[in-house]
């Protein structure tokens, strides 16, 4: 139990490096930041403790600020995040259906890619809403928080799609 | 007020998620007036390592580039020295007096915020201190806006909240203010410039010899495009950065020696004038 929340954290913990270190170097243009550490929490278990995903959401976005010197963005669209993961899962998944599966996340098995890139690319899109309404805070900068949430979100649902499918085998 | 724990043990995920949230937003409330002094002075600690690591990274992989640059500051300079102005040695020595230059090197730093900052490796036990200009191998990089022992917090010219008046080097003409709208980091706006008056695109903008934190004649960048609007007796100027801020390794930190003796002598004229 311990080691696997210990894995977990150092999974998050990696995640977060590999934001700060390649992902953030690589320039994708102008409005495009695509933030791929959230897949550290994105796909936990549904059927983990929910306190205990909120406290590794938490986590992440603290320690994403603390490299980012973003002062609390990250950690305020990391909780959002997770919460409204959980609700969606309670409301919109049959969880059941998909652990009968063998599978403990959602996957393109349960409803088709189309399904699963829709509800991924919300929570994604979710997440980045909110990191960029509190970056660039201000009501005359709407579309250009609209236009880089959505194409960020093209780009980290891509990244974290492709690592999730070739890199990460389970939870 | 059983009720009211009642309510609260129901809901105590969504209470939790809230409470979370807002620590989030107020630390976002707290800290990110660029300052950010409480944050930077207890984080940089932890992150010093973590930076110092990439920056070592990152240097490796820039260092062709940075020697460029090197090269090119050496031809400028040499340039320089052997085009000296026939000044007599008393007005040259009081020249060199005014302006005291510390090296320091970007550790960390921000160039996709709307409102970024960087942090360099000398602080107060250096002498930096808070107003300072600082400039790099292409130009204008900001100013000094926090600084602790061992490290400073810079505002750069990509930070909406920065300003500076430029001085147009063909024209010799000092008005108007540059700032940056958050978009693009190679592109600033010069807005209050008369369109009556003879701009014309590729025209250099540089410091002005008003200016109490950079010396005169430091490169800014260079007109870009501009618009005239109908409605409007102003320019619409797009400038094109002198620096390239995603490059940027070494700065010049400058302290004008002159700027306190200023500063009181306005003083004392504000105060006469209020007798």
């Amino acid at each position: 139990m311990l080691i696997d929340y210990l894995k977990i954290i150092l999974g998050i913990i990696l995640a977060v490096l590999v934001q700060y270190f390649i992902v953030d170097q690589i320039n994708f243009g102008p409005y495009v930041k695509p933030y791929m550490y959230i897949l550290s929490f994105l796909f936990l278990n549904f059927e983990r403790n929910k306190y205990a995903q909120l406290g590794l959401a938490f986590f992440a976005g603290f320690f994403m600020d603390l490299l980012h010197q973003s002062y609390g963005m990250h950690t305020a669209a990391c909780v959002a995040l997770i919460y409204f993961k959980i609700k969606a899962e309670g409301v919109i998944l049959n969880t059941e259906a998909i652990s009968l599966q063998g599978n403990h996340h959602l996957t393109p098995k349960y409803r088709g890619f189309r399904f699963y890139a829709i509800y991924f690319s919300i929570l994604i899109a979710l997440h980045h809403v909110i990191f960029f309404s509190l970056d660039y805070y201000k009501w005359t900068s709407f579309l250009t928080i609209i236009i880089s949430t959505v194409l960020s979100s093209i780009v980290s649902f891509a990244f974290i799609h492709l690592i999730k499918t070739y890199l990460m085998r389970r939870e | 007020m059983l009720y009211l724990f009642r309510l609260l043990r129901n809901n105590l995920f969504g209470v939790l998620s809230t409470l979370l949230f807002l620590f989030g937003y107020w630390q976002v409330m707290r800290f990110n007036a660029y300052q950010s002094s409480f944050y930077f002075n207890t984080s940089s600690t932890l992150t010093s390592n973590i930076t110092d690591t990439r920056e070592s990274i990152n240097s490796f992989f820039g260092l062709p580039g940075e020697n460029r640059k090197l090269l090119n500051q050496n031809k400028v300079l040499i340039e320089a020295l052997s085009n000296q102005t026939p000044f007599s040695d008393s007005i040259a020595n009081d020249y060199k007096k005014q302006y005291d230059i510390t090296i320091a090197k970007i550790i960390n730093g921000s160039t996709k915020n709307t409102n970024n900052i960087f942090t360099i490796n000398r602080g107060k036990k250096h002498g930096i201190q808070k107003g300072e200009g600082v400039i790099g191998p292409e130009g204008v990089i900001g100013i000094v806006i926090d600084v602790n022992s061992n490290f400073a917090v810079v505002m750069p010219l990509i930070n909406s909240k920065f300003t500076i008046t430029p001085e147009i080097e063909e024209l010799k003409f000092a008005n108007g203010v540059i700032s940056w709208d958050g978009r693009n980091t190679n592109f600033l706006k010069l807005s209050g410039i008369s369109k009556f008056r003879p701009i014309k695109k590729g025209m250099k903008l540089i410091t002005s010899h008003y200016s109490k934190r950079f010396p005169s004649g430091i490169k800014i960048g260079t007109i870009h495009s501009l618009e005239k609007e109908e409605n409007s007796s102003f320019l619409n100027i797009t400038v094109k950065t002198a620096t390239d801020f995603h490059s940027l390794n070494y700065v010049y930190v400058i302290k004008n020696n002159y700027v306190s003796g200023i500063d009181s002598l306005n003083q004392q004229i504000m105060k006469s004038d209020a007798h």
